[in-house]
């Protein structure tokens, strides 16, 4: 069964080297590429990088692009993910201390120090997590990407994915295990 | 797993910076699309890529095994006789012979 693209109607723009097809392409990708990074490096600088190489990598290879195989996200998710997973082989878990501004902007200092201290140890449980772990987590928790598109994305079958995932969401628990607890009392 | 999910959701991915879109673009312009012969999202030339390796590797070993060995009639004589035990008589023969051919050509 053809899988189709919802991207397609930019394919021939795409192509012939058409600037406009690549703008609308980032218009509607730029932001979920660019979260793969985030997510898998914890540095908003470094994910920029990867969203950069990723939409560079495609805009090279779109005249060559056969329409009926993994859609253009999918193709894109995977290059952006491929390219985490190789930064991280080089360098390690790179997750800095700054966390974004909240973009609410009625909660009280305590709320927001409160709020702060837990995105700060869920950031560090994330990147206490194996790579492709972190991947799965992007992936299917942030990226709402499903098991079999997740398993193909990192080159793996659907059933070694789901375990993938178990013990990705297994090893967050555990790291987390305080703040579920003081958030049940 | 409620919880772990709603621990999760607060890690927000920031906006991408709006230089970010301008400096693609600006990358766009030197870096055009080129056409090679391989399609960016398909693998099916690696299978072929393997049965033709395949179809090289047998060509040459049979190739090899199967080319006949050239063999003279001189030599299957020669092997003959010595199979026989004439070996000695046939290479005063073969001597004499061409010593024959040799004078004749010399006349």
């Amino acid at each position: 069964m053809v899988k189709t693209d919802p991207d397609n109607d930019l394919l021939p723009g795409l192509r012939d080297g058409d600037e406009a097809a690549l703008a609308r392409l980032m218009d509607r990708h730029l932001k979920t590429v660019t979260a793969i990074g985030y997510y898998m490096l914890g540095d908003a600088s470094l994910a920029e990088d990867v969203s950069q190489n990723t939409f560079l990598k495609l805009w090279q290879m779109a005249p060559e692009w056969k329409p009926g195989k993994a859609t253009l996200l999918t193709w894109m998710r995977r290059v952006a993910t491929n390219d985490c997973l190789d930064r991280l082989r080089k360098k390690g878990p790179i997750y800095s201390d700054h966390v974004p501004d909240a973009a609410d902007n009625t909660q009280t200092a305590l709320e927001a120090l409160e709020e702060n201290d837990t995105v700060k140890a869920v950031r560090l449980a994330l990147a206490s997590l194996p790579d492709t772990q972190r991947a799965a987590i992007t992936l299917s928790y942030y990226q709402q990407v499903s098991q079999k598109d997740g398993a193909a994305i990192l080159k793996q079958s659907v059933k070694a994915y789901e375990s993938l995932l178990s013990r990705a969401r297994k090893n967050l628990q555990t790291a987390l295990s305080p703040l579920v607890e003081r958030e049940t009392i | 797993m409620t919880d772990l999910n709603s621990l999760l959701d607060q890690v927000k991915s920031p906006e991408p910076t709006e230089s970010l879109k301008a400096r693609i673009m600006q990358q766009a312009k030197t870096q055009r699309p080129i056409a090679t012969p391989k399609t960016a999202n398909d693998n099916h030339w690696k299978r072929w890529a393997a049965f033709a390796a395949m179809a090289v590797i047998l060509g040459v070993v049979g190739l090899t095994t199967l080319t006949p060995v050239q063999t003279s009639e001189e030599d299957v004589w020669e092997e003959a006789a010595q199979n026989m035990g004439y070996e000695d008589l046939y290479a005063w023969v073969e001597d004499d012979a061409s010593e024959n051919s040799s004078v004749n050509e010399d006349s």
